[in-house]
């Protein structure tokens, strides 16, 4: 049974709300830094179910650095139980990435190149955008006046109407597909209907995993239980190449422009999947596995090959699956062209970075060879240099033969991204009230 | 040598000076907190990398009686029922891989009932890889590895990875004659190699039809080609495993005392070599060398126990025979074998190529079990289907959408232009 009041809200359940600012903050060293930790941990929303009438107006939750691991005084023996992945960062990864220089830490935006100052993640969600910017004031004044600071801060926005689907700028309906872990059957036994069900600990510290498994946490307990990792990624979408790409091989590809938008995609903008089951269930691939219907270098078949390699290989895609909380932001793109900033503040969680996130990204998505897909990679969010035409294979089905995309430009850019630790509520009390410990002294398994 | 404390695995290959730098094979330097630019992807010396091949090589002392059954077990596999086979064919990106079973090394003066020696060539990062093997033919590798002291099953994963880690030597040299074509995968040599198959035989018939006649003949091609114009037709299981032409070739020789550093300079030298001396063998297409001056016993867990003298591992994957092979390594490539070679026990010098090829013969230790993914296909026939499949892919994205007249027209310019460069 899941203690729901020890879990950060956002993870089981993706939030509702329509505008979210996230503030990536650099706290001040030692007590001043545990004592903002400690204001903000008394605001922080747990996994505790609210009904419709108690629905709060916003949410909080905080993620921490390695770093900022360190400015809050957790000793270096304690750190270096976090898996190796984490104290590098995102920024040191681009090689286990695949990330083109274009994409690497040299070429973010400018708050994101000084990644390294950020501490902390305060992540705020809210329908009244007016009262969220009031909120991040107050919080911002208060770590200013504490003697840290806000080094990057973005905000996101749902697109679409209030009660439609979220969509992304591209024009495609988002989150969809997500898993489903197991222990919440207890506390939603519907919720699984349709759904791929992953094994509890694939997302949460500290419990069984894909192999039957406590997965890996950091020590003490207290840091490894019901906790996760959060991946952040700031995605500049160039919505006009996107549409540029559809509309010169839409006019030539048999089924037009919308059908070629599709392919990329692996569903219709709708959400509809292009190799809807008999059903009318989530695509398994598994009586597609020729990708006649969705192409297996697809983006969501990509991301989750599902069946599509043979049922006897789920288990093993299984233990790649996180679960995603992007939000899109900058201005919706009207019919006209469509400069700007906008794209998805991709976020993700796992249990795991390397092996879910860093691999999906990596292999599946800046790679083709570990999907039988050879030098492809993925038509939509592989990381390209800006000058380079990455090509695609669209297979043929009955009466239709294979259309190959020659020259599928930079679609999606990488402008800032890193590596948070989401501790659970009893955690983050650990952390705000841990003292400066000598390395070598700290005794580990014992609450200070 | 033993794997360095840096993970250089994931990491991309160094440029010459980097690798020219890191001659004494020395674990790199901890890189000093200087800020993030320190903390970039690091150049580190990737000597288990060559181009996009991989490899592993895993040395692990076997449990007392272990030897027979292993051997008994690997002979089953080659011989016997087809389930490991066509599990192993499932794994895309395996090149090579080969299972020996060693009695006893030249300076190992401890009892220990044998080792096992299992090398592999793949593509992907070294977790993933064990990863998919754990979870595509860990049943069978189960069954090969239990003969050895101290595996802990392949489940839970990163024990079995902590148990491998332990047993793995970094690679002194290691040569791959795709090098020159970074997209050369197992998964796209497969692709290649189906591809310029089928491209060759439409291309027979083709030439003699009218426009009309042209354009169906195509779309039937491009329908039945179209799994290796992405990736990977599946591969097929040959009936039996020596079915293929490949062949792996293991030499082990003892190194003279004192000449471990320049055996080791040499290699190193060899590996950033562009072109690489080895380059002359057309027949080979994978060559590793490895320094073993340490392994496990198993019965004295703990630490390893140091090999006096060290040795001078060579595994190769070669295309035809072993003699003749070997006759052209001393001649062809002299000066490098000389080199690699001259601080070894015994070693006549390649100016006298006959007792040189002898010293190689008579220091071979023969696989019990080999894998070979290409089968019949030797390092040229790989080169030219990788180059085939550029202007293949070329030609589909142009032809595509046009009419048959044009498309024909392409085509004839493709078949001349392949037709002039075979010729050339």
């Amino acid at each position: 049974m899941l203690d729901l009041a020890d879990i950060q809200g956002n993870i089981l359940r993706g939030y509702s709300f329509r505008h979210a600012r996230l503030l990536f903050l650099k706290l001040p060293a030692g007590a001043a830094g545990r004592e903002v930790l400690a204001d903000l941990t008394a605001q922080v929303t747990s996994a505790a179910p609210w009904g419709r009438d108690d629905r709060p107006s916003f949410a909080v939750n905080v993620a921490v650095t390695d770093a900022g691991l360190a400015a809050l005084g957790v000793p270096a023996p304690v750190r270096s139980t976090f898996p190796e992945e984490f104290r590098e960062g995102m920024a040191a990864r681009a090689s286990s990435l695949r990330d083109v220089a274009a994409d690497q830490v040299q070429n973010w935006d400018d708050g994101w190149r000084r990644w390294e100052s950020i501490h902390l993640l305060v992540s705020a969600y809210g329908d009244d955008g007016h009262a969220l910017r009031r909120s991040r004031d107050q919080l911002v004044d208060r770590v200013r006046a504490a003697g840290g600071d806000l080094v990057v801060e973005e905000e996101g926005a749902r697109l679409g109407p209030a009660g439609a689907p979220s969509t992304e700028h591209f024009g495609f309906v988002d989150g969809l597909s997500q898993p489903w872990l197991r222990a919440m059957a207890d506390i939603d036994p519907g919720g699984a209907q349709g759904r791929q069900v992953l094994a509890t600990g694939e997302v949460l510290l500290g419990h069984e995993d894909g192999e039957g498994f406590e997965s890996v946490h950091p020590e003490p307990g207290v840091l490894g239980r019901n906790g996760t990792f959060l991946v952040f990624r700031k995605l500049r979408q160039d919505v006009d190449a996107f549409r540029r790409l559809c509309a010169e091989h839409g006019a030539r590809y048999p089924g037009g422009p919308e059908e070629f938008a599709a392919k990329l995609m692996g569903r219709w903008p709708d959400g509809r999947p292009l190799a809807a089951e008999a059903g009318g269930g989530e695509p398994t691939f598994e009586d597609d596995r020729d990708g006649g219907r969705c192409p297996v270098g697809a983006h969501v078949r990509r991301v989750n090959p599902r069946r599509g390699f043979g049922a006897d290989r789920q288990p093993f895609f299984d233990r790649h699956r996180m679960l995603r909380r992007g939000i899109p932001y900058g201005p919706a793109a009207g019919d006209g062209p469509a400069g700007g900033d906008r794209g998805l503040l991709f976020m993700c969680l796992c249990a795991s970075i390397a092996r879910q996130f860093e691999f999906v990204q990596g292999e599946w998505i800046n790679d083709g060879n570990a999907l039988g897909l050879a030098d492809e990679r993925d038509p939509v969010t592989a990381s390209v240099h800006p000058a380079e035409r990455r090509r695609m294979t669209i297979q043929g089905g009955p009466g239709r033969v294979p259309w190959l995309v020659a020259a599928v430009p930079r679609l999606v850019s990488v402008r800032g991204g890193a590596y948070f630790f989401v501790p659970s509520l009893g955690a983050l009390r650990w952390l705000a009230g841990a003292r400066d410990c000598e390395p070598g002294r700290v005794s580990l398994g014992v609450l200070p | 040598m033993r794997r360095p404390a840096t993970d250089v695995r994931t990491e991309g290959r160094s440029d010459v000076t980097e690798t020219m730098a890191a001659s004494t094979a020395t674990p790199a330097a901890p890189i000093a907190d200087a800020g993030w630019a320190a903390r970039l992807p690091r150049r580190a010396w990737t000597p288990n990398r060559a181009g996009r091949a991989m490899a592993m090589c895993f040395y692990t002392p076997l449990r007392r009686g272990g030897a027979l059954r292993l051997w008994l077990r690997l002979l089953l596999y080659r011989y016997g029922l087809g389930i490991f086979a066509r599990s192993v064919y499932k794994l895309s990106f395996l090149h090579y891989a080969h299972w020996t079973v060693v009695r006893r090394l030249p300076g190992q003066r401890w009892r220990q009932p044998g080792y096992l020696l299992f090398e592999s060539n793949y593509n992907g990062p070294w977790h993933n890889y064990i990863e998919t093997f754990s979870s595509v033919v860990g049943g069978g590798i189960s069954k090969i590895l239990r003969t050895s002291a101290g595996f802990p099953g392949v489940v839970p994963v990163r024990a079995f990875k902590d148990y491998l880690e332990g047993h793995e030597y970094v690679l002194a040299n290691y040569y791959s004659a795709y090098e020159g074509h970074p997209e050369a995968s197992a998964s796209v040599i497969t692709a290649a190699l189906d591809l310029s198959a089928r491209f060759r035989r439409f291309a027979a018939r083709a030439g003699r039809l009218g426009p009309g006649e042209f354009a169906l003949a195509y779309a039937r091609f491009l329908a039945e080609a179209q799994a290796s114009l992405a990736g990977t037709p599946p591969r097929r299981v040959p009936r039996r495993w020596l079915a293929s032409r490949a062949r792996n070739l293991t030499v082990v020789a003892p190194i003279r005392p004192g000449q471990v550093p320049a055996t080791t300079a040499a290699l190193a030298r060899h590996h950033a070599a562009l072109p690489s001396p080895w380059c002359p063998l057309g027949d080979l297409h994978l060559g590793r060398w490895t320094v073993l001056d340490w392994a496990q016993v198993a019965a004295r867990p703990g630490p390893v126990q140091p090999l006096e003298p060290p040795c001078l591992l060579f595994t190769a994957e070669i295309q035809g025979r072993r003699g003749p092979f070997i006759r052209r390594l001393v001649t062809l490539t002299a000066g490098a074998a000389d080199e690699v070679w001259g601080g070894c026990e015994g070693w006549p010098g390649a100016t006298r190529p006959r007792q040189a090829a002898r010293f190689l013969r008579r220091r071979q230790v023969r696989s019990h079990l080999f894998f070979s993914a290409y089968g019949r296909y030797g390092p040229d026939d790989v080169r030219h289907a990788l180059d085939g499949r550029r202007r293949i892919l070329a030609f589909v994205e142009q032809a595509q959408g046009r009419s048959p007249a044009d498309q024909l027209a392409a085509f004839r310019r493709l078949t001349e232009e392949l037709r002039l460069e075979r010729g050339a």
